[in-house]
């Protein structure tokens, strides 16, 4: 008789704790945030002033939705010792939590130039939620100027850069685009050396600049504006170069171009070449570029690779029915491609020297592929290396 | 034979359950301890724990017997209880990492902001309810988790293999060894299944080639952690310590998580169904250990008691946990070696036939 009443008494304390348990559980707020009492951070700008951090962060708020139009662009700016502090002090002039989980932009001005990257980034490699996934670039002046202005082609400065450093823009090679992830991953190699674009504003240039400063500009249009998109003055097809964490200096477009088609995927790219007096644009397509590092005889030998088809797209001498009929590539005018491709890669390679900079990771190529060698050449690997260029284009047709 | 559970289903916890709790914290600590090296540690650990699991399926094949009725058959039945009670204490304590890592995985993965405690408290009401059930319930509860575990499994070594950079692993073996045989030995206590191969004895028929099966699975199961490891190393580099959890973090690079939000969280949340289970076998081995011990089968008595202690340390623990890490990470592989690896092999010695 002992054992039911036991068996009935342990049930009933097993439901009350089910009960309570559950009571506590149902009667929580679960973390959630109620959306109209927060706002979501998309994009981040970063300056230096007095050896603080100046914040400027791109502010999405959500509105009520009466005429279609159902978020507001802020621009809000906090100062700080570290990101951290800096994006405490947005809290605080905001009142709202905001939500960095969504941001997907980070802007270096100029004076963040002469800081330690890694110092400067530390909070988005410590902080889970902001993820790695969000795109780094620098730019000329003042990244918090250029992330209030307004541009006719979206809604906001963040969206218009975004679109500038798209997978799109990546495809035809004139862009060098970078996420934390990848600058943390260079950054922390044995080559310590990562680039990013670079921003330049034509607007900026002429008018001097306006907005940011603190407590920040505001405004912006809500979502679906009409009207055609302008021509923007926005441009990225130049990168910053940073080794140790620190810039190092900007590379021109042409040798940002070798970049991208070394390291990146790069689907369909125009590369202007010349043969003789004729100047001529080359469609390239199915771009497979990299740099492999050897020894050869006891000494480091660097490759350059890039495979490709090509088509002519146009010619200086202008059009005519002769010239533009379907046909193989001649070719002299492959020869010159390759010829211009390789004269690129040299050039960049020139360039990494003079900088210093290991913008072709081969520091760490070395301690990977030959570390029992890394201590011998690592030093005056840029000076002993050994270049080699393999560029082969083939007729599309 | 009592509380009867089958070879497969045994298979099936070597596989999923020992995959499930050593993807929580422990890639992130190794690759912070060790960098590139961390699968070395993992491997060398797992070649000693498929060891002595090959060690205990292969001493089943010569005796009926359970663990329990060899030890009494051997030393008699007060050491036998005696014991059965410091196993009892093994599995509590074996619980206490995984849960909390657990715990944590929740609030990194599901959450924005840090929820309370109490979020985390209706765990125990499946624990207990959990504890109360045999082994024939432990091994239905396998045959359910082993499609998830192979399924997530599957989608995260898809969804991160190909984003990965595999030369971020090399150069290969060039972290000192003292420090990978450091990050191997406060992580013995992860690799410790030799003690539940130890309770299931008796409780599963035999039969040829099951040595073999067990320890297939097991290493299986091991090789599946070493892929996750090397992928999210492959992925990340040395920026693989500031990502806390693995699990959600490594298809993030993934193309549809890009274009459609993070739908791999539905993995992740399928993968935690698995944890679950496997931390809950702790407790059910805890349980059947007490059942033994006193010699009452009052489960539900010894479920409570057992999870109001592991309450009471998650109470403790909460915004502890580092300290609780450190502990377990410099003191845990002491148990672990004498529970997992020293009992199992010394099991050999112990009287197989009956006393006249």
């Amino acid at each position: 008789m002992k054992r039911p009443r036991l068996k009935y008494a342990l049930s009933v304390v097993y439901l009350l704790v089910f009960a309570a348990l559950a009571f506590l559980f149902f009667t929580n707020d679960f973390g959630l945030l109620d959306l109209r009492k927060t706002s979501v951070v998309i994009g981040v700008a970063l300056d230096i002033e007095d050896d603080d951090v100046v914040l400027t962060a791109q502010l999405a708020v959500p509105q009520p939705a009466e005429n279609g139009e159902n978020t507001k662009f802020n621009v809000v700016t906090g100062k700080g010792v570290t990101v951290a502090a800096a994006l405490n002090e947005v809290n605080v002039k905001t009142g709202f939590y905001p939500k960095m989980v969504f941001c997907k932009l980070i802007v270096l001005g100029e004076s963040c130039f002469d800081r330690d990257l890694t110092e400067l980034l530390d909070y988005f490699y410590r902080n889970e939620y902001t993820g790695l996934t969000l795109s780094v670039a620098a730019c000329e002046g003042k990244a918090s100027e250029l992330i209030s202005q307004q541009f006719p082609c979206g809604n906001s400065a963040t969206d218009v850069i975004d679109k500038l450093l798209s997978s799109e823009a990546q495809a035809s090679g004139n862009v060098a685009a970078t996420t934390v992830k990848e600058l943390g991953e260079k950054l922390f190699s044995k080559s310590a050396c990562a680039y990013m674009p670079f921003l330049e504003n034509g607007i900026l240039e002429e008018s001097g600049g306006e907005g940011g400063g603190e407590g920040g500009g505001s405004g912006g249009s809500g979502g679906g504006a009409g009207g055609q998109c302008e021509e923007s003055e926005l441009t990225c097809n130049k990168c910053a170069v940073f080794s140790g964490g620190y810039c190092k200096g900007v590379l021109p477009k042409e040798q940002t171009f070798a970049l991208t088609l070394l390291f990146s995927e790069v689907k369909h790219a125009f590369l202007e070449s010349a043969d003789g007096d004729e100047e001529r644009v080359l469609g390239l397509r199915d771009c497979n570029g990299g740099v492999d590092l050897k020894i050869e005889d006891g000494s480091p030998v660097v490759e350059f690779s890039f495979k490709s088809t090509a088509k002519v797209q146009d010619e200086e001498n202008g059009f005519s029915t002769e010239h533009a009929k379907a046909e193989r590539v001649k070719p002299e005018v492959l020869r010159a491609g390759e010829e211009t491709i390789s004269g690129l890669f040299e050039s960049l390679f020139e360039s990494a020297r003079a900088m210093e900079c290991d913008v072709f990771g081969l520091r760490t190529m070395l301690y990977k592929k030959y570390y029992g060698k890394y201590e011998q050449y690592a030093d005056g690997l840029y000076n002993d290396v050994t270049v080699k260029t393999s560029v082969k284009l083939k007729s599309s047709l | 034979m009592k509380d009867k559970i089958s070879v497969r289903q045994i298979c099936f916890i070597l596989v999923a359950y020992n995959a499930a709790t050593k993807l929580l914290l422990y890639p992130t600590n190794a690759a912070s301890a060790v960098g590139n090296a961390l699968i070395f540690s993992a491997l060398f650990n797992l070649v000693l724990q498929t060891i002595i699991i090959w060690s205990v399926s292969f001493l089943s094949s010569r005796t009926d017997k359970s663990f329990f009725e060899l030890l009494e058959n051997t030393f008699g039945r007060v050491v036998a209880r005696i014991i059965y009670a410091f196993f009892a204490l093994y599995f509590l304590a074996s619980a206490v990492i995984p849960m909390n890592e657990q715990q944590l995985l929740v609030h990194d993965a599901f959450y924005d902001t840090i929820p309370s405690l109490m979020v985390f408290l209706p765990f125990f009401i499946f624990s207990v309810y959990a504890g109360v059930k045999s082994f024939t319930n432990v091994g239905r509860c396998a045959d359910m988790c082993f499609p998830v575990f192979i399924i997530t499994v599957a989608c995260f070594l898809i969804m991160s293999v190909a984003e990965g950079d595999f030369t971020n692993l090399l150069p290969i073996m060039r972290q000192p060894v003292l420090k990978v045989a450091g990050m191997s030995l406060s992580s013995l206590f992860r690799f410790s299944e030799s003690a539940f191969l130890l309770m299931f004895m008796g409780h599963y028929k035999y039969k040829k080639g099951d040595a073999a099966k067990l320890t297939v699975s097991y290493a299986a199961g091991g090789l599946a952690v070493i892929a996750l490891m090397a992928s999210f190393y492959a992925l990340y580099g040395p920026l693989a310590p500031t990502r806390s959890f693995l699990l959600n973090n490594i298809s993030v690079f993934f193309p549809i998580v890009g274009f459609g939000g993070r739908v791999d969280l539905f993995v992740v949340y399928a993968f935690d169904l698995v944890v679950r289970f496997a931390i809950v076998l702790n407790g059910q081995a805890c349980v059947h250990c007490l059942c033994l011990t006193f010699n009452k089968n009052w489960r539900i008595v010894y479920s409570l008691c057992a999870n109001a202690v592991l309450i009471a340390i998650t109470f403790l623990a909460n915004n502890n946990f580092t300290v609780l890490q450190k502990i377990a990470g410099d003191w845990m592989w002491i148990p672990a070696v004498l529970f997992a690896y020293l009992i199992p092999v010394l099991a050999w010695a112990l009287r197989r036939r009956s006393r006249k």
